[in-house]
């Protein structure tokens, strides 16, 4: 076992000498032969051959560019040891490499994961035909004129209350919205009726009356829309229904009470001229005094 | 990396060598007495060897044997040079020999 180890040895040492520059590979062949045989165990010494593997790369790239005889004196080596100078450094070179492995390896991320996660494409845009129930239009029975009666000149249907001068705010009461004049339907023979919707009438209580305090305080303002059917005496004949809130539960409460008080005092609906039961919206506005 | 001194790289190995040596700087060692007293290994021990005796700090001869009656290689024998023992110990009186405590 030992002498396999010393042959072995030695042969790793003349190999790694070998691999040396080659005007020091025989000192060094001969000088670590030489030191070979003075370590005793044969772990140590297969230590040692193996060191020189790398003891002689280390030479060769400080020894690399030589090119003078075979150094057998100090002198010699001396020469021998002197290094030309490096347009770049191992480090240099050794960093550059390192970078661009860092870059490639960066750039393959980029590539890879912008495939990753790539969205979705959108499906295309297929059409698809859609069943759209068909009416049937039945004509108008024979008879009845369809022609668009003529444009009539109408009163203003907007009734606004007088101002008092005492209120702390301003109210108005007017139509939300003035309906056309109503046209006679089929089932009525074909005449020209003007219908003039009602309104508040004279002695209608204003807005101010009943504007709660607290909304006054908490400045609140706002209109609510009721619905408010009326004889043909200006009297309700039904409780008002909100149509539209005013924000404001306060308000609408107010403007329930105030449509109520306004019973016996709301201007009629007419039909030509003539006062009849009808349901109207009233707008009863809340607004305070600036 | 160690610090250098006239093209010589003073890495904690190389002041170890140079210790070595500046126990005796008169007595002429081997690679392989080098390693007894340092305990570097081949690998480490024989390119500074070579980078100090490059630069002018060391010397080296062969050993005055014939191999065949002495049964055994000669031996590359290193000392200090005069310019070796100079710098050598200027590099130690600057480090005050604390980097090898």
């Amino acid at each position: 076992m030992s002498r396999t180890t010393d042959t072995l040895s030695g042969r790793l040492v003349r190999r790694a000498a070998r691999t040396a520059p080659r005007s020091l590979s025989a000192r060094l062949e001969e000088e670590w032969l030489a030191d070979l045989h003075e370590r005793t165990s044969g772990r140590s010494r297969l230590a040692f051959a193996l060191g020189c593997f790398w003891a002689s790369a280390a030479i060769g790239r400080e020894h690399r560019p030589l090119a003078v005889p075979v150094a057998s004196t100090a002198q010699g080596n001396a020469a021998a040891l002197i290094q030309p100078p490096r347009l770049i450094s191992s480090r240099a070179v050794a960093f550059s490499l390192v970078l661009c492995v860092h870059a490639a390896v960066f750039y393959g991320l980029m590539l890879t994961g912008a495939r990753l996660f790539k969205a979705p494409e959108p499906a295309p845009l297929q059409p698809r035909m859609i069943d759209v129930p068909q009416t049937k239009v039945t004509p108008p029975p024979p008879g009845i004129d369809l022609r668009v009666p003529p444009k009539l000149r109408l009163p203003p249907i907007t009734e606004v209350m007088p101002p008092q001068p005492k209120a702390t705010a301003e109210a108005l009461v007017q139509d939300p919205d003035p309906k056309p004049p109503v046209f006679p339907t089929q089932n009525s023979p074909l005449r020209d009726v003007i219908h003039v919707e009602g309104g508040a009438g004279p002695g209608f209580p204003h807005p101010d009356e009943y504007y709660p305090d607290v909304a006054i305080r908490q400045e609140e303002q706002g209109a609510a829309t009721l619905r408010v059917c009326v004889d043909a005496a200006g009297r309700l004949t039904s409780d008002p229904e909100t149509l539209q809130t005013s924000g404001s539960d306060r308000l609408d409460t107010a403007a329930i009470r105030l449509a109520k008080a306004g019973s016996g005092h709301y201007r009629p609906s007419t039909d030509d001229g003539r006062p009849v039961n009808s349901c109207y919206p009233i707008k009863i506005r809340f607004q305070l005094k600036k | 990396m160690g610090k250098t001194t006239d093209n010589v790289r003073m890495s904690l190995q190389t002041l170890r060598v140079l210790e070595a040596f500046l126990d005796n700087p008169v007595e002429q060692l081997s690679g392989s007495d080098v390693h007894q007293r340092c305990h570097i290994a081949s690998g480490t021990l024989y390119p500074i060897l070579l980078r100090l005796e490059g630069a002018g700090w060391l010397v080296s001869r062969w050993e005055s044997i014939d191999p065949s009656i002495a049964g055994r290689p000669r031996r590359r024998l290193y000392r200090l040079t005069s310019t070796g023992l100079k710098r050598a110990s200027e590099v130690f009186a600057s480090f005050n020999r604390g980097v090898l405590a």
